[in-house]
């Protein structure tokens, strides 16, 4: 199940970070299939961080739990994911609802490119972590 | 005293989170009842902005009389929350100032972005912190 889900993480990540730079080529004004491709993957980019916050929180109380006080990668890497993914999540679910839902339509430009640039990063290795370890 | 003030930031940090994007639902520019609600929580952010300082600075002061030379998870937390309480309450009070008591066209509506999603990340922390510490002294 781990493997299927870090699979899964790090498909979105190498999908979202090509599809970021492929729809300058294809799409630049993101009117046509451009943004059909942004309306499916937008769901699929809330679900993998959700998987995120999840992977991430279960590593976190397992760390808080342990008696160490001296700072880990682990500790470093689970904080990054946990928080990274909390923030993430609500960019882009304020971000998604207002391009989408929200009437009159408000959303920022700047902050899906910032959304964009992120995801990936915290997504891949949030996936290969997923991917290495045995239980979520 | 900390329990219930801790309790109340982690309630309050959810709380905003969720009003965070709840608005782009029920008032996405911000002109009616979602302004008002914002209206309402500016002062509590600059509250629980001003106890993560005070808290961050308590654990730095403990940090710094420590004799650990080393990388600590507390060095580490006590310095996040520090200087991230720092930057909040600066950008806040800049941004919350500017569009409340003098120019609306000097609140930067990025700014209020980047503050709305640090402000739940910072005080969640905290409060927990709080509501688990046993010592007497954060408050003292």
């Amino acid at each position: 199940m781990n493997k299927i889900m870090g699979n899964f993480l790090k498909g979105v990540a190498v999908v979202v970070w090509v599809q970021f730079l492929a729809i300058l080529f294809y799409d630049p004004a993101q009117e046509g299939v451009g943004f059909q491709i942004w309306s499916v993957l937008d769901p699929l980019m809330v679900l993998a961080i959700l998987v995120t916050i999840w992977s991430a929180f279960r590593r976190k109380v397992e760390i808080d739990s342990l008696s160490e006080s001296s700072l880990s990668r682990e500790y470093i890497e689970t904080n990054i994911a946990l928080y990274g993914g909390i923030a993430l999540l609500a960019a882009l679910l304020w971000n998604w609802i207002g391009s989408r839902w929200s009437y009159p339509l408000v959303s920022f430009q700047w902050l899906w490119i910032l959304i964009d640039l992120a995801l990936p990063l915290l997504l891949f290795s949030a996936g290969r972590r997923l991917t290495k370890t045995e239980a979520l | 005293m900390k329990k219930i003030v801790g309790i109340a930031m982690q309630v309050f940090a959810v709380v905003f989170w969720v009003q965070f994007v709840a608005i782009q639902l029920y008032d996405p520019m911000s002109e009616g009842f979602g302004a008002l609600v914002w209206q309402i929580f500016d002062p509590f952010v600059a509250a629980g902005a001003l106890i993560t300082i005070y808290v961050g600075f308590r654990r730095k002061q403990d940090v710094d009389n420590a004799q650990e030379g080393g990388l600590t998870k507390e060095y580490f937390e006590a310095n996040v929350t520090l200087y991230g309480g720092i930057i909040l309450i600066h950008a806040l009070l800049w941004n919350w100032v500017g569009s409340r008591l003098l120019e609306p066209e000097m609140s930067l509506p990025w700014l209020w972005i980047f503050i709305d999603i640090s402000v739940p990340l910072l005080l969640f922390p905290v409060g927990r912190h709080l509501a688990r510490s046993n010592s007497a002294e954060q408050f003292a």
